[in-house]
């Protein structure tokens, strides 16, 4: 039969188990907490390394463990502790403090102690109070787990869309498409390698499309490109948006600065009207639909003279008309251009032999 | 080892039977007033000796002399006067004349030789008869002529003083007071407590006092008392009252930093613990806990604390600055 005096010692000694286990649950959802919270900043700038997320899991027991060492509790805590939560009148506390001094009154407070918590369950005299911590600590990790997944998904999509688009145009990224991966790319890559990429995939295409048609070779000036190379101008005021242009080496965006400067009064002023005259320097037909348009400025300059020259009627006004004859000694032929458009991805694929067709028909 | 714990069990029940005896005796005929009462079975099962301060006709003579009557022990009362001397006190060496004829000087014993001495408005005395009180109660003898006679256990002092009346009294010294184990303020009787008064003594019949208990059962259990322990956080918690009571203390709240200009000696503490183990032994435990010290905090630092010119002049009450102490220190 076990004594008093054992039943109170096991009694207490589980008790401070409790303790302990409560203490380590309990900090090491703050570990947790406190480490989701890491998590979730670092994955703003860039996504954690696996191994990094791995080492920073592994602290967190240790960091649990750590606190419960460190504040285990003695028996004489433990025993304060478990008569002031169940009001045993410090009982317990008594019964252990008289305990080792053998005499009749000792023996009494031990049997009294034993027999006060007779009914009293360890788990029901320290309760693990871990419910809210660990709750705490679960919403942060998942709000790390969110943190980490999202922005791993985005960079995937944009990484994936590039190469399909690349495909699309024999391997090479179109000038659109290296366009988006610019936008993907980090920042702090140099401007020169962004602006030197798609010039250099449109001297390649006008090469391709010049050994694959009939039609005579291309001067300097390549349509697509120039759309895309209003992108910068449209940015920069009139008066320097030259200077790009004119460092691609593109005569339609010469040829819209010129036309812009020559008129100022009709022209619209704006880099849009200048990339729209550029756009309109690339063919006849088209010239003057994509003067009309930049005339009136209702598109944006990136869209170029290609696309819309065609579909807006021309208005014939002064400006465009200046600006079609100027230019119509340098329009690259008309099956070039439907390949360069349909290459930048800009058409859809259903509307292709329409657009082929279109070129095809009013190849000047 | 049986034998004695149980020899202790059986003490300790006859301590909670003498004390449920007395109180309810007490009660026969002193109307409610139920913490006073027990205030003053603890501080006489202790050995300590009790100041009841409280204004007149409200039955503190009543109550100490049914105290008395309700145990077999001598009871004597002194009621002190300006013309009191201190050899009426403790008694004196008359000339008397031997059976052989021889005439020789023989000690008379004053009424403090007995086991419950009632001072009746001992602040009345004057301070040399004050402090003729002042060795028996610490000592528990009195020296006459350079001959010390011993009191016989129990002994206990019961004084009392009246806080209206201050003409022509002698407030007792700091010295005096500490030295009362307990000091009880007797509060006026509500409206029930009053008719049930008025029934009581204005009857034919008047209520009767059945004595039990002897100086040998009263010094037994006071044997028991001593025998209890003291949990540790009980302990602290007494140490902790006992310090907030100095105002140059760290413990002390704000109250005792402004009102209080000395705080309880370490006697405090004494009577504490020592009823704080009798509270114990009443609730059937054999260790002290918190919650006895602070129940026994008010009566032991009552008239322990002495408040400063500012605490007087502001009539800031010892209640309230223990009160504030026992917030202060919390739960233990």
């Amino acid at each position: 039969m076990i004594s008093a005096d054992d039943r109170l010692i096991v009694f207490v000694r589980s008790c401070r188990r409790r303790l302990v286990l409560a203490a380590f649950v309990r900090f090491s959802a703050y570990a947790a907490g406190a480490l989701a919270i890491v998590v979730t900043l670092m994955a703003i700038w860039r996504v954690p390394e696996p191994l990094f997320l791995l080492a920073a899991a592994l602290t967190v027991p240790a960091a649990g463990a750590a606190a419960a060492w460190l504040l285990t509790p003695t028996m004489k805590q433990t025993a304060q502790l478990v008569d002031r939560r169940h009001r045993l009148e410090d009982s317990l506390t008594a019964a252990l403090q008289v305990r080792a001094q053998p005499s009749p009154i000792s023996e009494l407070i031990v049997k009294q102690s034993a027999d006060r918590i007779a009914g009293v369950l360890p788990a029901r005299a320290i309760p693990l109070g871990i419910a809210r911590p660990v709750a705490a600590a679960a919403i942060a990790l998942g709000v790390a787990a969110a943190a980490v997944s999202l922005p791993r998904s985005t960079a995937t999509t944009e990484r994936r869309g590039g190469i399909r688009l690349a495909s699309n145009s024999g391997g090479r990224p179109s000038p659109e498409t290296s366009g988006n991966a610019e936008t993907s790319a980090p920042r702090n890559q140099p401007s020169s390698q962004r602006t030197g990429s798609p010039a250099q995939a449109a001297a390649a295409d006008a090469q391709r499309s010049q050994g694959d048609s009939t039609q005579p070779p291309p001067t300097d000036s390549t349509p697509s490109p120039t759309a895309d190379s209003g992108r910068p101008a449209a940015t920069e005021p009139p008066g320097s948006a030259g200077a790009p242009a004119a460092g691609n080496g593109r005569m339609g965006m010469q040829a819209g600065t010129g036309q812009s400067d020559s008129a100022p009064g009709k022209s619209a002023t704006s880099s849009s009207a200048q990339s729209g005259a550029s756009g309109a320097g690339a063919a006849p037909g088209a010239g003057r639909g994509g003067g009309a348009q930049a005339a009136g400025g209702a598109y944006p300059s990136g869209a170029g003279g290609v696309r819309q020259g065609p579909v807006i009627p021309a208005r014939g006004d002064g400006v465009t008309a200046v600006a079609g004859t100027s230019l119509s000694a340098g329009l690259p032929p008309g099956g070039q251009r439907h390949e360069s458009a349909i290459t930048s991805e800009e058409v859809p694929a259903r509307l292709r032999p329409y657009v082929r067709s279109y070129f095809q028909a009013i190849r000047p | 080892m049986s034998v004695p714990s149980a020899s202790i069990e059986s003490q300790a029940t006859a301590f909670r039977e003498c004390f449920d005896h007395l109180r309810t005796e007490i009660g026969r005929v002193f109307v409610g007033q139920s913490a006073l009462v027990e205030h003053l079975l603890l501080a006489f099962f202790c050995e300590g000796h009790v100041l009841i301060e409280g204004p007149p006709g409200l039955g503190k003579t009543l109550l100490i002399r049914t105290l008395s009557d309700a145990l077999t022990l001598k009871f004597s009362r002194i009621q002190c006067t300006p013309d009191l001397m201190p050899a009426d006190v403790t008694g004196t060496n008359l000339l008397a004349e031997t059976p052989a004829g021889l005439r020789e000087f023989a000690f008379q014993q004053g009424p403090i030789f007995a086991n419950v001495v009632l001072a009746d408005e001992l602040n009345r005395a004057t301070p040399r008869t004050q402090a003729a009180f002042l060795e028996a109660m610490q000592e528990q003898h009195v020296t006459v002529f350079g001959a010390t006679h011993r009191l016989e256990a129990p002994f206990a002092i019961f004084a009392t003083q009246n806080p209206i009346e201050m003409e022509g009294t002698y407030p007792l010294p700091e010295a005096q007071l500490d030295r009362f184990f307990f000091k009880l303020i007797v509060q006026m009787p509500d409206v029930h407590e009053l008719a049930e008064i008025l029934a009581r003594t204005t009857g034919a019949e008047q209520p009767t006092v059945t004595p039990r208990f002897g100086a040998a059962a009263v010094r037994q259990m006071t044997a028991i008392i001593k025998q209890v322990a003291v949990a540790e956080p009980a302990l602290q918690t007494a140490l902790r009252l006992v310090r907030a009571t100095h105002p140059d203390t760290p413990e002390a709240p704000a109250l005792v930093r402004k009102y209080v200009r000395y705080g309880a000696s370490p006697r405090a503490a004494q009577a504490i613990i020592l009823s704080a183990k009798a509270l114990a032994l009443l609730a059937g435990r054999y260790h002290a806990a918190v919650d006895d010290v602070r129940k026994v905090a008010l009566p032991a630092l009552n008239h322990r604390i002495i408040r400063n010119f500012q605490g007087e002049m502001e009539q800031v009450q010892s209640s309230a600055i223990v009160n504030a102490i026992l917030d202060a220190i919390g739960e233990g």
